[in-house]
């Protein structure tokens, strides 16, 4: 294959005055937010309202021996006061980790509920905890679940584990072998092995989680926040043991970010407010404070790494194998899964990798709980894939560019564990376009003898959508009033990614319906309009996207031939514009006066879309780090991200999305961790938890768009908010290496880890 | 869990006849970034807030006459955008790396003195000034030298019923101060901070005189005695001032945290301590 032609990808949604998409319009939700006109979760509220509060276990491992809430129950004020096994849900006698509900209490405003849960008297019974993933699994381990318990989770499958040495406190298992890779090895001229492990990062929502509970007769009710409704409502139902169609999920007038946290309930959120609402009868407010966020809800999974590659002195990769093991902390929640099979798959959506053997295993242990957080799996799995193949090519005297670039997929492979082609490969010209702007804005060599300076690329790719078909739907609703406005009833979630502006851009590009016109609701689970999935595995512009364009396009039929009648033309002449419907020869009338006497001053279409696949989108990014040998501080000096995204939509919010990403993930190399010590958080706030800002990232910044034209999304459009982490973190780990000569294997990277490698007391 | 009354009296005497009043059982509040995370961790059991944000004899700088009195419930952006701290690198230095513009909007100069959080940026800064507490009580008022001032770790020698009223220094010229930080995050808690304060010998070759004191390695902050002496009449050359800067291990007794191990801070104090002797040096340089 000849890399050094730029492959210019057809692109079927060309940029022009005019259009809706594929400008960078400015979003329709920015004034309230920017005003404070905005209502979130924690502005919901109810007649009679009361607030809850919960005792949470301070041991990681121990069997709640005895409970007694009467003298909290005694406090005036206080409505309600439940212990841990009358809660209603799948609640045992046994806490399994740090923030683990003992009791909860409902009263009438939140101080008093936290007074009267410093009222309750309990005694616990320490068990023996565990840890490491890594021990958790052998024979000695204390017991925390039976191998692959059923707590209702979604993506529980059975398995068959295929290594004897993982006995206990399995929560999912996955292998996959592809090819010979015992003949993949022989093949070999260079084999290099490497360990890597991942940590414990937290989503760090300005929104912490927050639900108010109520009981319509026997219809749970719960009002907020909740990325992924369809399956929460699936998850929440089973979990405490009542019919789908009795869990309504409602979401507040506008939702909070989530970044993964919010696609599923939390045990000790739902069913803790949903059993003191049933108590009492009378609505009840949980909101989380932030220690409660760090501690019971979710952090990336801490996930363990082996890899072992194998190259030709060419430098075509003739073997991987991928050991792979993710802590899932104290209960099973069905992210195991995702962290496995997006482990596995990720390494052949992005190389050719003729022979392949993958084993993964997701482990409970005395942790806080792993959880979903943005590029689930492959954000971690990237990290230590292209550390690892950053060393294979610097072992073999390879330039790691090129090694890249002779082992990336290209458009039409089909990957030997999907039977279906990649469509829309856009990677190489990633690569192209990432390292010519990086030769561009970099700094070069320092004139400070002192510092030290490097710079390094990865790749990556992460998977839009579902896919599947039937378990990646979406409907929407279009409402046209008469007044000219259009209520657009979605499953799209503005978390504030822009999915409220992007679903009024495609709108407007149909059927020239101005954005400023359109209001963007979020339908509820219990609506005639159905979705599988909500705003999370980058579907929203994909799939939701998708039945956006398909009831805009349903309206634009209706509209055209109203006006074909009027003007006494054809419908296919008329062009939609600037809320008016307009013939070639300059006639024009207004969408408002194309309604009838029988419309009811509305006009209403329904579309949906149905995804089968899942089209991954690439990434290339490049970092140049400084480092001051003297203290070991990293400065991020430039950084590039070239991703294909398919189509940008809104180019302004894609550069939003890579941002962010870039922040996320610089957090995941350098920055933060949620440290445990025994299972203790040390650090769970936000004064010792370390959160970047603005002024930790990058001091030179640019986006890259690479626009590879995805034929099944809307105009060529993919997944972006999930597929830009991967990348992030081993082009700044790789820069780092370039920069120190050291490899370091166990993010985050901290000034002082730097300086101890730099004195020679570091390993690796 | 008693119930709380807050307090915010317009002057002086009513804030001293409070605390007189209350003893323990009262606090002091001024911008409350530490008082209220305090109180909302449930470390402090009050039944008095007595606020000073209200208070005119306790806000605001003068300068008269070389003495710069500096009233306790200051706050940090007011600190920061005076005259006097233009003239003071160390302090403008210190000031901007305070968390970030909320809390230096709320955030107090008597506030961190009576914290005694020995990691406050400013703390390190104030005693390179030598400065003075000036406390106050309805006994009457006394006045402490600042390194007297924190007696432990978070504790001071305050007594239930008195105040920290100013914080007053005097001016020198010819001093050229700094403050550098080391810190997991821009505006997060120090890992070591070192302050200095340097006056040079005519000519600007020698160091005459030198000050230095540092946050985060030691139960309170701390001067660097060893480390002034060896800076007194040493030649202002990178190789002699990290060869002064190296004693500073004698001064200091940091401890393993989440911000790093013992040995990592003693090295960085080394390393800043040396970094801010020559920046305060440099704008000690062509002084009167």
């Amino acid at each position: 294959m000849d890399g050094s032609h730029r492959q210019e990808q057809p692109r079927t949604s060309p940029r022009r005055e005019g259009r809706s998409v594929g400008r960078s319009v400015r979003r329709i939700d920015s004034q309230d937010k920017v005003l404070g006109r905005s209502r979130y979760d924690p502005d919901v509220t109810r007649d009679g309202m009361l607030h809850a509060a919960i005792l949470r276990s301070n041991q990681t491992h121990a069997v709640v021996r005895e409970i007694r809430t009467d003298e909290a129950e005694a406090i005036p004020g206080v409505e309600c006061a439940v212990g841990r096994t009358e809660l209603m849900g799948l609640f045992d006698e046994r806490v399994r980790h740090y923030g683990d509900v003992i009791a909860a209490v409902a009263a009438v405003d939140e101080r008093t509920a936290r007074r009267a849960v410093a009222a309750i008297d309990y005694r616990l019974e320490t068990l023996d905890s565990v840890f490491d993933a890594r021990e958790a699994v052998t024979k000695r381990a204390p017991r925390i679940h039976e191998n692959s318990p059923d707590f209702q989770q979604h993506a529980r499958h059975a398995f068959d584990i295929q290594n004897d040495t993982f006995v206990k406190n399995v929560d999912d298992y996955h292998a996959l072998s592809v090819g010979d890779i015992a003949s993949g090895f022989d093949e070999a001229d260079v084999i290099h092995e490497g360990e890597y492990v991942s940590p414990r990062v937290s989503h760090c929502n300005l929104g912490s989680h927050c639900t108010v509970a109520e009981w319509e007769g026997d219809t749970l009710v719960l009002n907020q926040t909740i990325a992924s409704p369809s399956r929460s409502q699936e998850d929440i139902a089973r979990y405490l043991g009542m019919e789908l169609d009795r869990v309504r999920i409602q979401l507040p007038p506008e939702v909070t970010s989530s970044f993964g946290a919010k696609s599923l309930h939390k045990p000790s959120l739902e069913p803790v407010a949903a059993t003191l609402a049933r108590e009492t009868g009378r609505p009840v407010k949980l909101w989380f404070d932030r220690e409660e966020e760090f501690i019971a809800t979710e952090t990336r999974h801490r996930t363990y790494y082996r890899l072992k590659t194998g190259i030709t002195s060419a430098g075509d990769i003739t073997a991987l194998k991928l050991d792979v093991m993710a802590d899932t902390g104290g209960y099973p929640n069905g992210v195991g899964h995702i962290v496995l099979s997006n482990s596995l798959h990720r390494p052949l959506d992005l190389y050719r990798i003729p022979n392949y053997e993958y084993e993964g295993v997701s482990v409970f242990t005395n942790n806080i709980p792993g959880g979903e957080y943005r590029g689930i799996g492959s954000t971690q799995l990237t990290f230590a894939l292209d550390s690892h193949l950053d060393e294979v090519a610097r072992t073999a005297g390879l330039d790691p560019v090129e090694f890249r670039r002779r082992n990336m997929v290209k458009t039409g492979d089909v990957r030997p564990h999907t039977e279906l082609p990649i469509e829309s490969c856009g990677v190489e010209e990633c690569l192209d376009r990432g390292l010519e702007t990086f030769e561009r804005i970099r700094q070069g060599p320092s004139d400070d003898s002192k510092m030290l300076r490097g710079w390094g690329l990865a790749a990556g790719t992460h998977t839009t959508a579902y896919g599947g078909g039937d378990a990646d739907t979406s409907d929407c609703r279009l409402t046209f009033r008469s007044d000219g406005t259009l209520v657009a009833d979605t499953a799209a979630l503005e978390h504030g990614q822009g999915s409220d502006t992007v679903v009024a851009q495609i709108i407007g590009e149909e059927t020239g319906i101005p954005a400023s016109m359109v209001h963007v609701n979020r339908f509820a689970t219990t609506d005639e309009l159905k979705d599988a999935l909500g705003s999370v595995a980058s579907r929203t512009t994909y799939t939701i996207g998708a039945a956006v364009h398909d009831a805009a396009s349903n309206l634009a039929t209706e509209l055209r031939e109203r006006a074909g009648i009027a003007f006494d033309a054809d419908p296919d002449q008329v062009a939609l514009q600037g809320g008016a419907a307009n013939l070639p020869g300059g006639a024009s009338v207004s969408l408002t006066d194309l309604f009838e006497p029988s419309d009811g001053g509305r006009l209403v279409v329904y579309g949906e879309a149905r995804s089968e696949h899942t089209p991954p989108s690439y990434g290339v990014h490049l970092a140049e780090v400084a480092v001051d040998p003297a203290t070991g501080h990293v400065d991020l000096l430039t950084f590039v991200a070239a991703q294909d995204v398919g189509y940008a939509i809104n180019p302004k919010m894609v550069e939003g999305q890579l941002e962010g990403a870039i922040c996320h993930s610089t957090e995941f190399a350098l920055f933060s961790e949620l440290y445990l010590e025994a299972g203790v958080p040390m650090n769970a706030n936000l004064a010792d938890y370390p959160a970047i800002s603005p002024l930790e990232m990058p001091d030179q910044l640019a986006c890259e768009i690479i626009e590879s034209n995805e034929e099944t999304g809307p105009y060529g459009a993919k997944g972006i908010g999930t597929p830009a982490m991967a990348p992030v973190a081993p082009a700044i780990l790789n820069a780092l290496r370039d920069a120190t000569g050291t490899r370091f294997r166990a993010p985050p990277v901290t000034p002082e880890t730097v300086f101890e490698a730099l004195q020679g007391g570091g390993a690796t | 869990m008693t119930e709380l009354r807050y307090e915010r009296p317009g002057n002086l005497d009513t804030v001293r006849s409070l605390l007189a009043e209350n003893g323990s059982s009262a606090k002091v509040a001024a911008g409350g970034q530490s008082l209220m995370l305090m109180l909302r961790q449930g470390l402090l059991d009050l039944s008095v807030l007595v606020d000073i944000s209200a208070v005119s004899e306790l806000t605001g700088i003068e300068l008269d006459d070389g003495t710069v009195r500096i009233g306790a419930a200051t706050t940090y952006a007011d600190l920061g955008s005076h005259a006097i701290t233009s003239r003071v690198g160390g302090l403008a230095d210190a000031v901007e790396v305070i968390a970030d513009p909320q809390v230096r909007n709320m955030g107090t100069i008597g506030g961190a003195v009576c914290h005694a959080d020995p990691s406050l940026d400013v703390l390190p800064v104030l005693l390179c000034l030598e400065a003075d507490a000036l406390i106050g009580s309805t006994s009457g008022t006394r006045r402490l030298p600042l390194d007297e001032f924190s007696n432990g770790y978070m504790m001071t020698d305050l007594g239930e019923d008195e105040l920290l009223e100013t914080i007053v220094y005097e001016q020198r010229e010819a001093w050229g101060s700094s403050y550098v930080k080391l810190a997991a995050v821009a505006g997060g808690w120090a890992t070591v901070g070192a302050a200095a304060a340097v006056r040079l010998s005519p000519g600007d070759e020698t160091i005459e005189s030198a000050r230095v004191a540092l946050s985060a390695v030691d139960d309170t902050p701390v001067r660097a005695p060893s480390v002034e002496a060896a800076l007194r009449g040493a030649v202002l050359d990178p190789a002699d001032v990290a060869g002064a800067a190296r004693v500073v291990g004698e001064d200091i007794d940091p401890i393993d945290d989440l911000s790093g191990s013992a040995g990592y801070k003693t090295a960085m104090a080394e390393t800043l301590t040396e970094r801010a002797v020559i920046a305060a040096a440099e704008r000690a340089k062509g002084g009167p």
